[in-house]
């Protein structure tokens, strides 16, 4: 049987796994997920509260988590992860970096830890 | 006919579904909007700060606007946004 447990990381918090199969919905994804890690309704509407669910697929990309048709997600994702306000912003701080450094070359993903937010990114 | 969408220095990438727009205004506008940026025609390309790009099925990247709208629907894999001074080359 297949395993459909995934891990969802959130910098500064201890892993957790869940059974992707139990959920039918983003939305119900995004609950359970909130509930999980104390951040009840932060995650339903990411333009107010700026908190953004993100998932890195199978081939290594962060995409924003809802862009795909509910099974087409459930069948590409890797690992889930939520990014604060803070997170955004230092991410995309390290993409314009790395973009400078190596023009168009795939960059290995790390969202495992992020450092201390400095400074800001309009994104 | 959904396609991921990268943009050079965005924290992550979205996906996009090709079928929905209805040529390529419609399609470059969709994207200045997810983005938050002036993603410019072929035509205007010059003074412009990104260039959209796509991964065909040859696995190429071919510059945006060139082809037939039904044609690029068809080869189009992936988009990347790219910021414009690259796109020239």
């Amino acid at each position: 049987m297949q395993n459909s447990n995934r891990t969802v990381y959130k910098s500064g918090c201890v892993g957790r796994s869940l059974d992707i199969s139990r959920f039918n919905s983003y939305h119900e994804l995004r609950r359970e997920l909130g509930q999980m890690f104390g951040i009840e309704g932060l995650l339903e509407d990411p333009q107010r509260s700026g908190w953004q669910l993100v998932f890195v697929d199978r081939e290594n990309d962060v995409l924003l988590l809802g862009d795909d048709p509910w099974e087409a997600f459930v069948n590409s994702v890797w690992y889930i992860k939520i990014l604060s306000p803070e997170d955004v912003q230092q991410l995309g701080k390290h993409e314009v970096e790395s973009y400078g450094q190596n023009s168009g070359e795939k960059v290995q993903r790390d969202l495992s830890g992020l450092p201390p937010s400095m400074g800001s990114f309009d994104f | 006919m959904y396609v991921k969408v990268s943009m050079d220095g965005a924290p992550y990438l979205r996906k996009i579904d090709l079928k929905v727009y209805k040529g390529y205004s419609d399609l470059l506008k969709a994207l200045e909007y997810m983005f938050k940026l002036t993603v410019g025609l072929y035509s205007e390309r010059d003074g412009c700060k990104y260039a959209p790009t796509y991964e065909d099925k040859d696995g190429d990247w071919m510059l945006v606007g060139d082809v037939p709208w039904e044609m690029f629907m068809l080869s189009c894999k992936r988009m990347r946004i790219m910021k414009g001074s690259e796109a020239k080359g």
